[in-house]
């Protein structure tokens, strides 16, 4: 019985043995032959999974697009796209960011909304000396935050939260005060502040703040006080779920009715996730929007529905543009180091992107491009059912216009790169 | 403008104590905590969207059709869960009970997540009942105002069936003394099974006629609620279904005041009040233990 157990025991000790061994060989053969001298890699760390999930998604398939595009080939090479999950969680993210770079040497990594993901991620792709595109909102991410490796298409809160209100105010001249109601939140409130700027500056206040958890799912006693206080215009900064909520009971309430009502960031993603009619009639900050009248848009619009079947959201452009912008790079300089591509992006200068002419700025590594407001259709006015905004205005309110005045101060110099 | 919150955190507040009454019923006469009623809140509304948006079946693809069958059919798979789970365990220890709940509600979750996907979906308001109506001192969505005498329908056929009639005196003996209603010849384990498909059906009741305004649906949705339905029934008495209404009612209004005086306490609130609460009357506001 006892020499049974041993045998039974040495059994199982050998057998894990030669798992272990063979797993530890087909990985190394894996990434032996995974990394030849052929493929080179780019990583997509983003949110898969939880609340930002569809970001994720859509930002992963505007990457891919751009590679399609580009025969997933660059300087003769193969690409691979590798994907990891930060689970929306900076820890995470930066885990699998040092995981991504040791195994597969990306020449450049993608992170699209958390912004929180993104601050974690900026500061270990400066460690590790990998470039990467992270669009989140968060001023400091292209602001006193920034570094040499990190660039940005998306706007910033400060660029967001300024362009569109400044949009607005264009349209609504005689608005002078407001109700705000306000995810409770580092990227709600930075995005008050900057509209407070630019209230003070136009002569208009909020009468009241009103702050809320992220993804609330009742506004009505807001929306009762912001009636009972009679405001001129009704402002919201809410995203995801939040932005739907708010936006859903804004038309229950028959606000938009009444009242001017901008909400600072909107998106095709949020506004998918509500009743068709409960846009109607408010204005909406959105980075792009699938309508814009110029060719750029019209061409990526209909390889996008084409791959895809469906209309892409500005977050698709985004990812789109970034890679993009860095195959083109690594094109014209010929090489895939992270020093030559980060000095390639910075002499980029100005080109064809999804709401126009744009500029990748040098000092901050952030792209410049106008900022859309979008007024939401009645149900009858819609062509198809993502036909949710009309542009109304836009505008391009951004920090940083200079290198002398820029919050962002790069210490790593050329040669450290 | 304290009239209209006022107005306002009733309306929200017996919505809220309407989710707790599913939860409070099967607390109150069976002493289980159902950590699964909130996924199950949250599976109703995902299967009324089906229903509504998804599928067409003639008379049923409609929001009252749902309103209608998802209770209906959402009570059924009730009576199986307490039969085949929650009855193995009843002779177990309590925090087996709060396991296999639990372990329900993540089953749930995940399900609703792999079978309807992680994007955000509208729900819409009924046609018929779109629109405002002027209080006077107040305008005020129409569907809220019928969700405030819809709550009160079914507060008052719930009150009438389980005080009224014969069967709710068989449930109430069943629990007050369950071996002496056994000794009378009345089958104990049907009627705990009633008790809870009932409960769950509430829950899914609540959940279909709430949904065009509690928000968008997304797999947690159901957690947020929960919490507050703890608060709730815990403020009102454990069990007590007119303690579930009363307590909806305060955290409704009293959240509804706070966001006029100090719009970040309003969450804080609910917790205050049930903290001052129980410390003045542990059992609650109509607790009877």
């Amino acid at each position: 019985m006892v020499m049974k157990k041993r045998v039974t025991n040495m059994f199982l000790l050998v057998a894990l043995g030669v798992i272990s061994i063979s797993g530890f060989f087909l990985a190394s053969m894996d990434q032996a032959f995974g990394q030849s001298e052929d493929t080179v890699y780019l990583a997509c760390i983003d949110d898969f999974s939880g609340p930002f999930a569809s970001s994720g998604k859509a930002y992963l398939q505007g990457i891919q697009l751009a590679l399609k595009d580009a025969g997933y080939k660059v300087l003769g090479k193969k690409i691979e796209l590798v994907t990891r999950d930060t689970e929306l969680k900076p820890p995470v993210g930066v885990r699998r960011l040092r995981e991504v770079v040791q195994k597969y040497h990306p020449f450049f990594v993608f992170q699209s909304e958390s912004s929180s993901v993104g601050l974690a991620m900026e500061q270990e792709a400066l460690n590790l000396k990998t470039p990467i595109f992270i669009e989140g909102f968060a001023t400091q991410i292209t602001g006193d935050e920034c570094n040499r490796y990190t660039f940005r298409w998306d706007a910033s809160n400060y660029a967001g939260a300024r362009s569109g209100l400044a949009a607005f105010l264009k349209l609504h001249p005689k608005v002078k005060s407001f109700y705000a109601i306000v995810d409770n939140n580092a990227s709600g409130k930075s995005m008050l502040e900057e509209q407070e700027a630019i209230l003070s500056s136009h002569g208009g206040k909020i009468l009241k703040t009103t702050f809320t958890p992220l993804g609330n799912a009742d506004y009505s006693s807001h929306l009762t006080e912001a009636l009972s206080l009679n405001p001129d215009a009704l402002i919201f900064n809410n995203y995801g779920t939040g932005n739907m909520n708010v936006s859903k009971q804004i038309h229950e309430f028959g606000i938009s009715k009444k009242i001017p009502v901008l909400g600072g960031f909107g998106g095709l993603d949020m506004l998918r996730g509500m009743p068709p009619e409960a846009p109607e009639g408010i204005f909406y900050g959105v980075n792009w929007w699938h309508t814009v009248d110029n060719d750029w848009t019209k061409n990526f619009v209909s390889k996008f529905k084409k791959e895809y079947g469906e209309v892409p959201s500005y977050i698709s452009a985004s990812g789109y543009i970034g890679a993009w912008l860095v195959l083109q790079t690594a094109e014209k300089v010929k090489s895939l180091k992270a020093k030559d591509l980060i000095i390639g992006l910075e002499q980029f200068g100005s080109f064809e992107g999804p709401s126009g002419m744009e500029t990748l700025q040098p000092w901050d590594h952030q792209v410049v491009h106008p900022f859309i407001l979008g007024k939401g259709k009645a149900v009858k006015d819609k062509k198809d059912s993502d036909d949710y905004l009309d542009v109304v205005g836009s505008a391009a309110v951004y920090p940083n216009t200079s290198l002398e005045t820029s919050a962002c101060k790069f210490k790593t110099k050329d040669e450290e790169l | 403008m304290i009239l209209a919150q006022v107005v306002n955190g009733l309306a929200w507040g017996m919505i809220l104590g309407l989710l707790a009454l599913g939860l409070t019923v099967i607390f109150g006469m069976m002493n289980i905590i159902n950590f699964a009623h909130g996924a199950i809140y949250a599976l109703s509304i995902y299967l009324a969207y089906t229903l509504v948006y998804l599928v067409k079946i003639p008379l049923l693809s409609s929001f009252w059709g749902s309103l209608i069958i998802v209770p209906f059919v959402v009570g059924l798979g009730g009576l199986l869960m307490e039969r085949y789970l929650i009855r193995p365990m009843l002779k177990v220890k309590h925090e087996y009970q709060l396991l296999l709940t639990f372990s329900v509600l993540l089953i749930l979750q995940e399900t609703i997540a792999i079978v309807w996907g992680t994007m955000p979906k509208p729900f819409n308001c009924p046609k018929s009942l779109t629109g405002v109506m002027n209080l006077g001192f107040m305008i005020y969505p129409t569907y809220r105002l019928f969700c405030i005498g819809m709550t009160i329908v079914i507060a008052l056929c719930l009150w009438f069936f389980l005080e009224k009639t014969k069967y709710g005196s068989i449930i109430r003996a069943g629990i007050e003394d369950p071996e002496m209603t056994l000794c009378l010849g009345i089958n104990i384990s049907a009627v705990r099974n009633l008790i809870f498909g009932l409960g769950i059906s509430l829950a899914a009741f609540g959940g279909v006629l709430s949904a065009p305004i509690t928000g968008t649906l997304s797999p947690l949705m159901g957690m947020t609620h929960l919490i507050t339905c703890f608060v709730i029934i815990a403020i009102g008495g454990l069990g007590s279904f007119t303690g579930a209404i009363a307590g909806g009612i305060l955290i409704g209004i009293l959240k509804s005041i706070m966001i006029m005086i100090e719009p970040k306490a309003s969450e804080l609130v609910m917790f205050v009040a049930m903290a001052v609460i129980l410390f003045v009357r542990p059992r609650g506001l109509f607790g009877r233990r």
